[in-house]
């Protein structure tokens, strides 16, 4: 987590008063926290809507909601959506950010990087609205992509594009730290070009690689707008299903889902760190 | 390292590719809101109207939401960087018991779904605070869940790039501890702030998957207001206030890369998304 040089540790810190000043900022996130995981789950055990901060426990909304064979094809669209739109965006990225890293002029790889990150100053609704026009028919291309826009292959392509920054910034900051002698040192001990990557970029990359693939599923996952506009009622993700029962005031069954949505990135999130301490291991 | 041409070529091939999908979606919201046509059908702009730009301004929703998302962006944007800073110079310059586990909870809103926060807010809205549900208070207070992991790292790494030495010479010096942050510390840290001040603003503007919660379907921030119109129908107007957004968003981003290039700092220090 520490970066390689980081001056804050070879000076002596006092501990001093200063140190209190984290407390606003722990107190608004307590607050956030606790109302999270509350209400979430005293919102998911009541049958009827209502605001009122305790009602009497219920299960019913957790069972019916289980045995609904729709909520599990909402989750099994969403997690096939995160797999996808996770694999597609890294394989993307990966030679992206290489590419961008080893551009020779300074200033094109500026622009490379700007091109490559302004989409993320530029609002979700606005992008997928752009997908919308370039899809749709009697647009600029006719009729061609009939078959992607409000279904998958629409939502996929808007998606990629929604979370390729998002990629290509965790994988570019792994090569930023590898020292350019390991590279040169492989060379001079004979290593092809083919062999450098496989055996000392690669690995060395491979944790930027991994934090890319769990960024990208977990943003997809709960991802609301760009399946909403691109999906068009067709493909339904977990996400927009805890918006339409709030529309529908069915308050409790939004929770659940909600419930389920953030238990799903929590296992996205310890699986992922569980394969990077094992590859960590490795390369360290 | 010397490169093949071949392998020059298909590097050339590849970026061009890259940048024509990434900037596509953008252009073709641009072009479809200069075009006189109600329907974008080709690539090459037949003619040039501001008409769709007026309109949009004129849409009710659009003006009411440029003047309610700049408003939640102003106030999410100071709360973050007055809850975020001290909070970043404290785990910078000082021993924080727990500092570790302090870290990982300040960045652990990035992994939290956006509509799931979505959602909680609006359930202690409705059970605690019925007269936040729609305001600009109430959005702006969820909106600072988003940001202030951003402002915490930003400011983190700077103050980290940033020597303690200076503030420590200022105090020997007699200046009291107010003086020397404000005087010494500061201005050391300034483009930082900069950039987390702007992307959170941003970040702020742009919110539609969290803020869609928060807000009754007849007075909601720009973004919402599009996505809901986008739901009923597409056209030119839609595509008007979207190209507003989009220049805006990119001159702010030109002109802060600018100052943030002249300032010397254009490599700012890395900082890590997740926290292990």
């Amino acid at each position: 987590m520490t970066g390689p040089t980081e001056p804050g540790n070879t000076v002596k810190r006092r501990r001093n008063p200063a140190a209190l000043l984290v407390l606003p900022g722990v107190v608004y996130l307590v607050i956030a926290f606790v109302a999270v995981v509350a209400l979430l789950i005293s919102y998911s055990v009541r049958v009827e809507r209502t605001s009122v901060l305790f009602a009497p426990v219920d299960l019913t909304t957790w069972s019916t909601a289980l045995g609904d064979s729709y909520l599990w094809s909402t989750v099994g669209t969403t997690l096939r959506l995160g797999l996808i739109v996770s694999l597609i965006t890294v394989v993307i990225a990966y030679p992206l950010a290489w590419c961008v890293q080893t551009m020779k002029r300074g200033w094109a790889a500026a622009a490379m990087l700007f091109v490559v990150f302004s989409p993320i100053l530029v609002s979700v609704v606005v992008r997928s609205y752009g997908w919308q026009l370039l899809l749709r028919t009697g647009g600029p291309f006719g009729d061609t992509f009939d078959s992607w826009l409000y279904h998958e292959p629409g939502v996929i392509l808007a998606l990629v594009h929604v979370e390729l920054p998002f990629a290509v910034f965790p994988i570019l900051s792994s090569i930023r730290t590898i020292p350019a002698e390991y590279t040169e040192a492989a060379a001079d001990l004979g290593a092809s070009a083919a062999q450098r990557f496989r055996k000392v970029l690669l690995p060395l990359t491979a944790p930027g690689l991994l934090s890319a693939l769990q960024l990208v599923f977990t943003l997809t996952i709960s991802a609301f707008a760009t399946p909403a506009l691109l999906g068009g009622g067709r493909v339904t993700v977990l996400a927009q299903t805890i918006y339409q029962n709030i529309q529908l005031l069915a308050w409790p069954l939004a929770a659940v889902q909600a419930v389920i949505l953030l238990v799903l990135t929590l296992i996205v999130l310890s699986l992922f760190a569980a394969v990077t301490r094992l590859i960590g291991g490795g390369v360290r | 390292m010397r490169r093949s041409p071949a392998l020059e070529a298909l590097r050339f091939v590849f970026l061009l590719l890259v940048t024509i999908f990434v900037l596509a979606p953008l252009v073709v919201v641009l072009l479809a809101s200069i075009t006189p046509d109600e329907v974008l059908t080709s690539l090459v702009p037949k003619g040039f109207t501001t008409q769709w730009i007026s309109q949009a301004l004129d849409y009710e929703p659009f003006r009411v939401g440029i003047v309610y998302s700049a408003q939640v962006a102003a106030l999410a944007t100071v709360i973050a960087l007055l809850l975020g800073t001290p909070a970043a110079y404290a785990l910078a310059r000082t021993r924080v018991p727990g500092a570790g586990l302090l870290r990982s909870v300040f960045v652990a809103p990035l992994s939290l779904p956006r509509v799931v926060a979505g959602f909680c807010f609006f359930a202690l809205y409705v059970s605690l605070l019925p007269s936040a549900y729609g305001t600009v208070g109430g959005v702006a207070f969820a909106h600072v869940l988003l940001l202030l992991p951003f402002v915490v790292a930003l400011v983190g790494a700077g103050l980290a790039g940033s020597d303690p030495a200076l503030e420590e010479a200022a105090r020997d010096l007699g200046a009291s501890p107010l003086q020397a942050f404000f005087k010494v510390t500061l201005p050391q840290i300034r483009m930082p702030l900069l950039i987390a001040g702007v992307f959170s603003f941003l970040t702020s503007f742009d919110e539609v998957d969290l803020s869609i919660f928060l807000m009754p379907a007849d007075t909601t921030t720009l973004p919402v207001a599009i996505f809901l119109r986008l739901q009923q129908d597409q056209d030119p107007t839609t595509s008007a206030v979207s190209s507003l957004m989009i220049v805006a968003s990119l001159v702010i981003a030109l002109l802060t890369g600018l100052a943030v290039r002249r300032a010397g700092l254009w490599r700012t220090g890395r900082t890590e998304g997740t926290g292990e």
